[in-house]
């Protein structure tokens, strides 16, 4: 049994998810809650589903940072500029959902990032490509492309299963090029994330991070 | 050439102040040039019978100035009709001064049109808009004043040229310095517009972003939510909700003009309305522009396409056994790819005959836009279409 936590400011999306994951007999919803100081120890929780905006407009990153330091995080939300995703994902978390994903989705996710994977939805897949795309066009390739091409067929929709047939390798592979992708964005070099952040968010006239 | 606006459209901005500077500099030139009459009547010219024609036609210069400066004033600027009754008057008086101080033995003063006229013709580099009009202008005051010259002192021709030829330094002096400053208060206001113009439409944005934050922070998840799971027992209504939702979400991330089905992106969106209506759960998703953007795919791919799309959709309500599928657009590498994925029961591509998944009707319209259909799926292990177009009517038959 996974303990799930949720940090959710609008609270009927707090008791929607809080009732797709208890519909999974994996999982236990122990806290539903608006803010992070709320949360009972996050480092007793698997799992810490966390909303990207938590009032203010302002994306959830310093909350991000500091739930990632003890547990692993999953980032919702119900819309999303990517650039605040990017910076998140930057901050540790382990995975991006919208909130209007399919049930499955949300166990699927959980699942993964309570095993501490990178849960890449569909529309984060999006995101971290069309991110290292214009950084690419000024500074080479940032993933590999197989890596590419891994993160295209998860943005079609297909799952890793499904991609990994696609690409003729086994399931383990693609879950290994995602993780190495996560390492890349978040480990790695953290500069180069935030240029990928910034790129999207300028349409690519941003300068080069400091190295 | 710089036009002026209507005499109804009052001046603002660059322009007035332009505008006010050329009334200053119109009644400045018309003083000093009224100064050297007076300087003429107190040193004695036309001593003798003639004062009082003298004074006469000095009152006339004054009376025309004064009506020129309050024109130009009250009608936003000169126009070449007052510019031609000014020049007009200008030879008037040249001549009429010329007769008046005929074979007499004049004071050098006497001839005072000739100096008044000179500083004067500043009004003809204001009235007219082209250059050759000013020329124009210029030279007929240097040939007046010339015969009127020779004609009162006897003097060869020649002997004027020099003070005929100053008239030409006037005028169009006067005119190229105004022309330069109205076309620069012209663009500092055109440019000055355009910023407020921007900033409107930005405060525009903003708020239309602050409503939009407002309508997902507190309606469009309490919709989202109420869409899923068994908070409404009815099915038919959970499915209207969520119909109802998208279209809320698809409002709040594009905008009301989005609002229209008019690319592809909008007809997708369309078409998952009405599936999810009729029970078929889709979701669509676009990459972040560019590859998001579909006004540049052609009105006859979107159409395949969007035909294709329906019955890959068709096909998951009648064989996947799932309720949800997701369709995902993009334009990659200049080709249209729209992918369609359900999770559902699949079947074996290699046993199955060929044409299903998708007619051929729908395939020969792709392939004549010089796209393909791809089918992929195996038993249990969903079915994934993608249909694929180029962006560029280069596969099109002619």
């Amino acid at each position: 049994m996974l303990r799930v936590g949720i940090v959710d400011d609008h609270p009927v999306a707090r008791r929607g998810m809080a009732a797709v994951l208890g519909d999974d007999p994996d999982f236990e919803v122990v806290a539903s809650v608006a803010r992070t100081a709320d949360l009972p120890d996050p480092a007793s929780l698997d799992v810490v589903l966390c909303d990207l905006y938590l009032g203010e407009g302002r994306p959830s990153v310093p909350e991000v940072r500091d739930l990632a330091a003890r547990t692993h995080v999953l980032v919702v939300s119900a819309a999303s500029q990517p650039a605040d995703v990017l910076a998140c994902v930057a901050a540790g978390a382990a995975g991006y959902l919208t909130k209007d994903s399919e049930d499955e989705l949300f166990g699927e996710a959980v699942r993964t990032v309570a095993a501490g994977g990178f849960y890449v939805s569909p529309h984060l897949a999006d995101v971290v490509r069309s991110a290292a795309h214009s950084a690419e066009s000024r500074d080479g390739l940032l993933l590999t492309v197989r890596e590419e091409e891994a993160l295209g067929w998860i943005a079609k929709g297909l799952t890793h299963a499904q991609a990994a047939r696609r690409m003729g390798v086994a399931t383990s592979t693609v879950d290994t090029y995602i993780k190495r992708i996560r390492a890349r964005l978040s480990l790695g070099n953290k500069a180069e994330l935030v240029w990928f952040a910034r790129n999207l968010a300028e349409g690519g006239r941003a300068d080069p991070p400091a190295r | 050439m710089l036009t002026r606006p209507p005499a109804d459209q009052p001046l603002a901005g660059a322009a007035a102040r332009v505008h006010r500077m050329e009334v200053v500099a119109l009644a400045a030139s018309r003083c000093a040039a009224l100064l050297n009459v007076v300087v003429a009547l107190t040193t004695g010219a036309g001593r003798g019978e003639a004062f009082g024609p003298v004074v006469v036609l000095a009152a006339v210069l004054l009376a025309e100035s004064t009506a020129l400066v309050w024109l130009s004033w009250r009608r936003g600027g000169l126009s070449p009709a007052a510019g031609v009754a000014d020049l007009l008057v200008g030879c008037a008086a040249l001549a009429v001064n010329g007769l008046l101080v005929s074979g007499v033995d004049v004071h050098t003063w006497g001839f005072f049109a000739y100096p008044y006229t000179l500083v004067a013709s500043c009004a003809t580099g204001l009235a007219f808009p082209r250059p050759a009009q000013v020329v124009a202008g210029s030279l007929a005051c240097a040939v007046v004043y010339a015969v009127s010259d020779h004609a009162a002192s006897g003097q060869p021709l020649w002997n004027a040229v020099p003070n005929a030829g100053s008239y030409l330094g006037i005028a169009p002096v006067v005119w190229a310095v105004a022309r330069q400053l109205r076309r620069l208060a012209a663009e500092l206001d055109e440019e000055k517009a355009r910023s407020l113009a921007t900033a409107r439409r930005e405060a525009v944005l903003k708020e239309r972003a602050q409503h939009a934050r407002l309508l997902h922070d507190r309606v469009l998840q309490t919709m989202e939510t109420l869409s899923r799971g068994a908070w409404i027992q009815d099915p038919w209504m959970r499915d209207q909700v969520r119909a109802e939702a998208g279209w809320v979400r698809w409002l709040v991330e594009n905008g009301p003009e989005a609002e229209e089905v008019h690319d592809l992106g909008g007809a997708l969106r369309a078409l998952a309305q009405e599936r999810t209506r009729r029970g078929l759960r889709v979701t669509v998703r676009f990459p972040p522009p560019p590859a998001g953007d579909f006004g540049a795919v052609p009105g006859a791919v979107a159409d395949a396409l969007l035909a294709a799309t329906h019955e890959a959709l068709t096909n998951v309500s009648k064989h996947a056994g799932v309720d949800r599928a997701s369709v995902r657009a993009a334009v990659e590498d200049g080709v249209v790819v729209v992918t369609v994925v359900d999770r559902g029961r699949g079947f074996d591509v290699s046993a199955t005959p060929a044409g299903i998944g998708l007619t051929q009707s729908i395939r020969a319209r792709l392939t004549e836009m010089g796209g393909e259909a791809l089918v992929e799926s195996e038993p249990g292990g969903g079915t994934c279409v993608e249909l694929r177009a180029p962006l560029t009517d280069t596969g099109l038959v002619p």
